[in-house]
């Protein structure tokens, strides 16, 4: 592991292709910037832990659990969840994208009709 | 090719079916396919079942399923990795997890979905990074 010391605006380059900036730093609170190919995946590590953990606890699933699960979703849809999917703190991260990403596209699952005026 | 599953026995699947997870699920990194099996024949739920390890598979069910609006923007890393065309080429399952064997209490990732591209057979769990989305959201509405 390698553990270096940075002071506002300097960088890190990792392989010839990620560049690491600090952007801002202050009162224990530090802002980064990472530069990198899209190909490249970069997660906050909490984020990466939560799912990992949630992974464990999907893979521990047995057949008679998902056959009660099933049973409760067929039988008393009433109970199914409806509340907003969303957390309330807004992400502070930001994508910039030098390039036109053009990205491929949205999922819309269950979309929502605008409400009538 | 036959798998052996713990779950489910010896199974025999097409070889068509086993998909290659190219962003593998996350802590899991080693095992790469995976098939796609039916939980019985009325279930919304589902698992996708590891070829390589018996014991390793995910209940997994279609976020349709809850009263909710889920949008998912796919990050440009996963448009890449998982050679996406088109969306309409694309299934995309939300992992479930039981808590103590207690389905009341069951939930489901939304922050994580897997996206499997049925085109080209290969598949990954994504990170909707910055989405908001839960990675516990909860499929059932609190008890009172």
């Amino acid at each position: 592991m390698l553990v270096v010391t940075r002071k506002n605006g300097q960088k890190i380059m990792i392989n010839d292709d990620i560049e690491v900036t600090i952007v801002d730093s202050r009162m224990g609170v530090c802002k980064v910037a990472i530069n990198a190919p899209r190909h490249y995946k970069i997660y906050r590590e909490e984020i990466y832990m939560q799912i990992k953990l949630a992974n464990l606890m999907g893979q521990n699933s047995q057949k008679d659990a998902v056959d009660k699960l099933s049973n409760i979703v067929d039988s008393q849809k009433e109970l199914i969840n409806s509340d907003s999917a969303v957390n309330k703190t807004a992400s502070d991260e930001v994508v910039l994208d030098d390039n036109n990403s053009g990205r491929k596209g949205k999922i819309f699952i269950n979309k929502k009709k605008p409400a009538d005026e | 090719m036959n798998i052996t599953t713990t779950r489910f026995g010896e199974i025999e699947v097409q070889d068509d079916r086993v998909f290659d997870f190219v962003m593998p699920f996350i802590g899991y990194d080693q095992y790469r396919k995976f098939v796609l099996l039916e939980h019985n024949q009325n279930s919304n739920f589902r698992w996708v079942q590891s070829t390589e390890m018996p014991e390793l598979a995910f209940a997994v069910a279609s976020a349709a399923l809850l009263n909710i609006e889920y949008v998912i923007d796919l990050p440009d890393s996963a448009v890449e990795k998982l050679q996406i065309e088109s969306v309409e080429d694309l299934l995309v399952l939300n992992v479930a997890s039981i808590p103590h064997n207690n389905p009341r209490e069951a939930t489901i990732n939304l922050l994580a979905p897997i996206i499997m591209n049925l085109k080209q057979k290969i598949a990954g769990q994504v990170i909707l990074t910055g989405s908001g989305y839960d990675v516990s959201f909860p499929m059932f509405k609190k008890e009172e």
